[in-house]
């Protein structure tokens, strides 16, 4: 599902993001990327998700090299993944379900097909008694929810989580945990990047270690 | 939903939402396009006081008292091979003179005493059409005023060619302070434009995120710059409307006698139309100078 090769990318001369990342995360895999902090965990993201371009080496989506793809086409590549963050990223003035609609909204599904989906994925997450409220109004836990109902309302092949428990307390951290799990066993691919060490000792799923922008273990997947 | 019904929704809630600045946007729009209509406006009363005048142009040729019967024939002749002249009129001493009481109205007692043979005769020519340059006219009248028989020639107001010189230079200024001001129009939605992008950096960083193409991310800001523009430029065109309206009544030109007066008039439906579109226009552009370096994710 998604391989690199011996991947480079820098924000500058005196920044590397990633040095010579090669990697291998199977279809309907759950994989960690952990790490310190500045060891290049987002960056490894940004790069999986066509938010950046990797200065060097292959890098394969789907078993097609998009290393050099043009921008049309690393957008309609992105329209397969979705994407979390730990600060949400909602738009505050938007309830809840418009939130979520905009995935759909971007592909032009129409109006009826959007109620539908949003409301089948928000009832998946837990929040369909939230719809009509906007995120400010809500707790952490039901916010970040509201971001994966989001990221996965468009059945993503991959469902890529930046540090998606940072602002949460330990319960909605499993909480957020089980939907993670539950949204794999449906077949998603699911990267996660965390600090959380809690979390990754709680499963049993891979875990690529990063330090200063290379991969340390993990890389390639056990047996 | 269709695409253009999602796209102008959210262009008219990022307007809603920032109702301030798209304001006094229109506001400044409608400003700059109601000085464009005014001079528009300015520049159309008097290309029309032009026309009138050049419709009401014709060529006096006085003869001489001794001219003979030839010689009148021979300038008759010259006239009519000439492409400017539309028809000539003979009119003799008595009516000359009889025309000129008509002229003098309640005072025409005054020339009571005057004997038939005061005024000379002449022939009144007509031109063909008002397109004809003044100049053509003037090189006719140098043409005549060596002729034999001819006293003097007159080509009525023989200012006109300074009016129509001044006509050009005038339209000349009114393009160069019409392009400063459409230019300013550019500027105010531009920078509009770029404001609402920042106001709304979260929201295109998430809809690329998710997959949105740039022409998706755009689309609003586009509508949004047509809306702005459009909607200054027919305020402006209302607020140029009223000010004729106002002005209309206070405005009158005489023309001279037989030719009437010279009212104001609007700019013709075309040029309001043109002008409304071309504030959209200049909306659309202001949004494009905006857009680009932002989209980034």
């Amino acid at each position: 599902m998604i391989q690199m090769y011996h991947v480079y990318m820098s924000y500058g001369s005196d920044s590397p993001g990633l040095i010579d990342v090669s990697l291998r995360i199977e279809k309907a895999e759950f994989a960690f990327i952990t790490g310190p902090s500045g060891a290049g965990k987002t960056s490894l993201l940004r790069v999986i998700m066509l938010a950046e371009r990797s200065q060097n080496g292959q890098i394969l989506l789907f078993g097609k090299n998009v290393a050099n793809i043009k921008e049309k086409e690393r957008t309609l590549f992105r329209r397969h993944m979705g994407v979390v963050f730990q600060d949400f990223k909602l738009l505050p003035s938007r309830t809840v379900e418009q939130n979520v609609a905009i995935s759909l909204e971007v592909l032009g599904k129409g109006r009826g097909e959007i109620r539908k989906k949003v409301g089948e994925v928000l009832e998946l997450v837990g929040l369909e008694h939230r719809a009509h409220r906007l995120p400010p109004t809500l707790s952490g836990g039901e916010q970040q929810r509201v971001a994966i109902a989001r990221a996965i309302v468009n059945d993503p092949q991959i469902l890529m989580a930046d540090e998606p428990t940072g602002n949460l307390d330990q319960a909605l951290s499993e909480e957020i945990g089980v939907l993670l799990n539950r949204i794999n066993a449906r077949g998603s691919t699911v990267v996660v990047a965390t600090h959380d060490t809690a979390w990754i000792q709680r499963t049993q799923h891979r875990v690529i270690h990063l330090e200063k922008g290379r991969v340390v273990s993990g890389g390639m997947p056990l047996g | 939903m269709s695409k253009i019904v999602y796209f102008s929704m959210q262009a008219f809630r990022h307007i809603r939402r920032n109702t301030v600045v798209a304001g006094v946007t229109v506001g400044t729009v409608a400003i700059v396009f109601l000085l464009l209509c005014v001079l528009a406006l300015v520049g159309y009363n008097l290309d029309r006081l032009g026309e009138r005048l050049k419709a009401g142009l014709y060529l006096v040729v006085y003869l001489e008292d001794e001219a003979t019967e030839q010689e009148i024939q021979e300038i008759k002749s010259t006239l009519e091979s000439s492409e400017v002249v539309g028809s000539i009129r003979f009119i003799d001493k008595k009516q000359a003179l009889e025309i000129f009481k008509k002229r003098l109205g309640a005072q025409a007692t005054l020339l009571n005493e005057v004997g038939p043979d005061t005024l000379p005769s002449s022939l009144e020519v007509k031109l063909s059409s008002s397109e004809h340059s003044t100049k053509s006219i003037e090189a006719l009248a140098q043409k005549l005023v060596s002729h034999p028989g001819i006293e003097q020639v007159q080509y009525g107001q023989a200012w006109l060619g300074r009016f129509f010189n001044f006509m050009d230079f005038s339209r000349l200024i009114a393009l160069l302070i019409g392009a400063l001001l459409v230019f300013a129009t550019l500027m105010i939605v531009s920078n509009t434009i770029r404001l609402s992008v920042y106001a709304r950096t979260d929201e295109i960083h998430i809809l690329k995120l998710v997959g949105a193409t740039d022409n998706f991310v755009k689309a609003p800001f586009y509508i949004e710059g047509v809306v702005l523009g459009g909607l200054g430029a027919l305020l402006g065109i209302g607020g140029a409307w009223l000010l004729f309206i106002l002005a209309r009544p206070l405005v009158t030109i005489p023309l001279g006698p037989g030719s009437g007066d010279l009212n104001l008039e609007f700019l013709p439906i075309s040029s309001v139309a043109i002008s409304a579109a071309g504030g959209a226009v200049v909306g659309m552009f202001g949004t494009l100078a905006s857009l680009g370096r932002h989209l980034r994710i």
